[in-house]
């Protein structure tokens, strides 16, 4: 571009300007058709009212053919001189052009030269400062080496010991996972014995009333003195004992049994207290103290 | 002294009678000893003392006392829930039926009787069928209706007291009452 | 016992192995003890000078231990002996394992009348459950007792008490001439207070009350030479009447319960059948017509149907028929021979004498299902006759070779003789409630 510049001086520039404007606007333009079209609102179309024009210049000059030829002799005239002016302005341009154009080269050659000869400067400065450089490098990098070297065997150092470390730590974490490991076992033996061990309390203390079940069933068949109240009906009694047997609650449950069977049904659950029941407090805690008889004679 | 032997004979006799009727048991009386049976048995039948009727007693003024007559027996007997005639319950009816009918002016009660067992008003019932019995074989051998009576004590009038068949037997039976 | 242990242990089994929410352990009871209700009878505080001849507090302890349904415990046992309200210690009777608890008073109130009042607690829930009071003559106070006693049973079983009821029987004796002598009693339902209705050489059978309660039918005989007859007498005034004047004789009179009508068996034909006398009407219509014997009569509570013995089968069986005649349906067919049928109270059951292979008995059958159970020993036990609440049937049987009374309870399971008489004691018949 600068080249360019040089060469075709400033009208050049102006036409190469003119010229990208053109080309620009010509982009645009490609561009802008390049587009999707804008929807656009139709507004209301107004007529256009035509003017013409062509029609009203033709009609002014029509006055004489004479004045039409002095005006155009005139004007031949004029349009020659003004060629000739051009010719001449083109000429000196041409020349003055021609001069600038010199003279530009000797400032170019001029340049060109202090501009070869700062290149030829910089050119060894580069080359020295390169050379320098070049040797700062290699002692950097002989330092930089001894340095890495120096850090290679820290760092070597430094793994082995972490290695060493990490083998330690794994070796404590073993030993340590597999105490975690007993002791968790242990926990959960521990836990599981516990948990049989209630289980087994449990199952004892439901043993331990199943086997006084018959007990139960015993003294309350002792103590039911009125079964014929109950013939042909059964009744449902739940009740409520305390650590003791003791008869905490008789209630009757539903709506069997008239009255008198009820109450013999009561009668013998009082009676009969205390009930053989589990008195461990081991076992009393696992036992509903609620439970239910039905009486159901079979007379 | 013709006196004498016949007032002996009377005396002879009546002490003979009175001997049997002290020596007879209650209970264990022999079909054939029936008159003296009516006797002393007087309770059982109500003969004794009721409050109405008089005191009938038999007498066999034209027969000695002859155990093989069938007359001489007052009292006929039944098997158990039965008024079916035996044999030889038939034989005695008919030969009171035979008296009778030859005896217009006589009268007899029929008395049913039946054993313990059982409901009292079905024994009530049985005995009056029993006596019927007889009292129908008496009407077909020509006795007049009229002239027999039949009643029923059923079970109330036992002359066995005990609970076994030996009294029951006894007990199921029809008295034959003049 | 064992099935009874085991059937527990199945329960509680089947109580653990359910899910979570597990069942209630549960226990089945189906034994006891068939003692009857316990109770404590106290013995009567009395206030006065002259204690009366009659023991309330006895009579009625003798009453519920008759029915079978109680066990009246001993004096000797009570930690005490309340006879007001505010003296009553429950724990007393619960230590004593009474169910029930009877206090009451007697005072003298001059004039040979008296005061009597009791309380019944139900001990366990330490509840009053009855009270009365009467003012009664001397003479009244037995009859107090067994008003007392029926209280008591209805509000311990549910059932009205049959305690204030009375018994008519026959009794016989030999007089001094060693001659059968023949009484119609009527009696208080426990054999007390004993009145001569009739005295005669001659048998008596079947009575049957009116259901007013006022006269008694009965089967006796005019002469020696005349048969069975009926005859209705006034119990109070003793005046008599014979029922009907007809041929043949007549027997076992049975009242319906309206007491307008009387059913009872003539041999009119020679036939032994049932009849039923419209009382007032003096109608007689015939029911059965049958050549075998058909006898003993007895009302289903309705007054719809008699049930009767008829041998039209060969041996004696129950029947049944419309009061209105028309078919007779055989109701027993088990047993060698079934006769004297009644219908308890509620028309639910008929109690009768079977011969079941040993004898004479009472039995029982339900009008459902004619299974008979069996109630007594036998070998010649007669004349059931049911309480007008229908919980015990009276009847006769033998004892140490005499005839005696005895009572059972309609399930068959207690059994009391009754001491009544010296001589023979027959033909129960128990009167329905006074009115």
């Amino acid at each position: 571009m600068n080249r360019a510049v040089r060469k075709f001086g400033r009208p050049v520039r102006a036409v190469i300007l003119a010229v990208l404007v053109h080309v620009a606007f010509g982009l645009l333009l490609g561009l802008s058709l390049s587009f999707k079209p804008q929807v656009i609102k139709p507004s209301i179309a107004q007529p256009v009212k035509a003017i013409v024009i062509e029609k009203e210049r033709k009609k002014e000059p029509d006055r004489s053919a004479i004045a039409q030829e002095k005006t155009r002799k005139k004007e031949a005239e004029k349009k020659r001189k003004k060629e000739a002016e051009k010719k001449r302005k083109v000429e000196a341009e041409k020349k003055r052009k021609q001069e600038a154009e010199k003279k530009r080269k000797q400032e170019a050659e001029k340049k060109r030269k202090k501009e070869a000869e700062k290149k030829r400067k910089k050119e060894a400065e580069k080359k020295r400062k390169k050379e320098a450089e070049k040797k700062r490098k290699k002692e950097a990098e002989k330092k930089r080496k001894k340095e890495a070297e120096k850090k290679r065997k820290v760092e070597a150092e430094k793994k082995r010991k972490q290695e060493a470390e990490k083998k330690r730590k794994k070796e404590a974490e073993k030993k340590r996972k597999a105490k975690a490991e007993k002791k968790r076992k242990q926990e959960a033996e521990k836990k599981r014995k516990a948990e049989e061990a209630r289980e087994q309390e449990k199952q004892d203390a439901y043993s331990a009333l199943g086997s006084l079940v018959g007990a139960i069933k015993g003294k309350i068949e002792g103590n039911w003195s009125n079964r014929l109240a109950c013939s042909g009906q059964e009744v449902t009694i739940s009740v409520k004992v305390n650590i003791s047997g003791e008869v905490t609650a008789v209630q009757v449950v539903g709506d069997s049994g008239d009255d008198a069977c009820r109450r013999s049904a009561e009668n013998a659950v009082y009676k009969a207290s205390p009930l053989p029941f589990p008195d461990n407090p081991r076992f009393f805690k696992w036992l509903d103290q609620e439970f239910q008889i039905i009486f159901k004679p079979d007379i | 002294m013709r006196q004498i032997f016949h007032f002996s004979l009377v005396l002879l006799l009546s002490v003979v009678l009175v001997g049997c009727a002290a020596n007879k048991k209650k209970g264990s009386a022999e079909v054939e000893d029936s008159s003296v049976n009516l006797q002393a048995d007087a309770t059982s039948s109500g003969l004794s003392s009721d409050d109405s009727g008089s005191v009938q007693v038999f007498t066999t003024t034209d027969n000695t006392l002859d155990l093989e007559d069938p007359l001489g027996t007052r009292v006929i007997y039944f098997e158990f829930d039965s008024n079916a005639l035996t044999p030889e319950a038939q034989r005695i009816v008919e030969a009171h039926a035979e008296y009778l009918a030859g005896n217009p002016g006589m009268a007899v009660v029929l008395e049913g009787h039946a054993d313990e067992r059982g409901t009292r008003e079905y024994n009530l019932a049985l005995g009056e069928r029993r006596a019927n019995a007889v009292a129908d074989l008496f009407q077909m051998m020509g006795v007049m209706s009229d002239a027999v009576r039949s009643i029923s004590y059923g079970e109330e009038r036992p002359v066995a007291m005990e609970h076994d068949e030996s009294a029951w037997s006894l007990n199921r039976r029809v008295e034959i009452l003049y | 016992m064992i099935k009874v242990f085991i059937a527990g242990v199945f329960a509680l089994l089947v109580g653990l192995l359910s899910p979570p929410t597990w069942a209630v352990l549960t226990i089945e009871i189906t034994e006891g003890q068939d003692t009857g209700i316990p109770i404590a009878v106290v013995p009567f505080h009395f206030q006065g000078q002259q204690r009366p001849n009659e023991d309330i507090r006895n009579i009625v302890s003798a009453d519920l231990y008759r029915s079978g349904r109680f066990l009246s415990l001993p004096p000797g046992d009570f930690l005490s002996r309340p006879s007001d309200p505010d003296q009553v210690r429950f724990k007393d009777w619960r230590l004593i394992k009474a169910e029930a608890l009877v206090i009451g008073r007697v005072s003298e109130l001059g004039n040979d009348h008296y005061e009597v009042s009791f309380y019944l607690y139900n001990v366990f829930k330490e509840k009053l459950l009855a009270g009365y009071r009467w003012t009664v003559g001397s003479s009244q106070l037995r009859q107090v007792a067994h008003q007392m006693s029926d209280y008591i049973y209805k509000a311990l079983t549910g059932i009205p008490g049959a305690f204030d009821t009375r018994i008519a029987y026959v009794t016989v004796e030999k007089d001094s001439s060693n001659i059968r002598q023949y009484q119609l009693m009527v009696a208080d339902s426990d054999g007390h207070n004993a009145q001569q209705i009739l005295r005669t050489n001659f048998p008596i059978l079947s009575p049957a009350w009116a259901p007013d309660g006022k006269r008694l039918a009965y089967v006796s005989f005019a002469s020696r030479t005349s048969g069975a007859m009926i005859w209705v007498q006034n119990v109070e005034t003793g005046a008599r009447r014979k029922l009907l004047q007809v041929k043949g004789t007549a027997s076992a009179p049975a009242w319906s319960a309206d007491g307008r009508r009387i059913a009872l068996r003539l041999s009119r034909d020679g036939n032994h059948d049932i009849y039923i006398l419209d009382v007032a009407a003096s109608r007689l219509t015939r029911v059965t017509k049958h050549p075998g014997i058909d006898t003993e009569p007895a009302w289903s509570p309705n007054g719809r149907y008699l049930v009767f013995t008829s041998d039209r089968s060969g041996r004696p069986h129950i029947y049944r028929i419309s009061a209105a005649g028309g078919p007779a349906e055989r109701l027993t067919r088990a047993g060698r021979e079934n006769a004297g049928a009644s219908y308890s109270p509620n028309g639910k059951h008929v109690v009768m004498v079977t011969n079941q292979g040993n004898g004479d008995q009472i039995g029982v059958f339900s009008t459902g299902n004619n299974q008979v159970k069996v109630l007594t020993d036998g070998p010649l036990d007669d004349s059931p006759t049911y309480s007008p609440n229908g919980a015990m049937i009276m009847y006769a049987t033998q004892r140490g070779n005499q005839g005696v009374l005895a009572a059972v309870s309609a399930d068959g399971r207690i059994k009391q003789i009754l001491r009544l008489h010296q001589g023979e004691v027959r033909e129960p018949a128990w009167s329905s409630w006074k009115q």
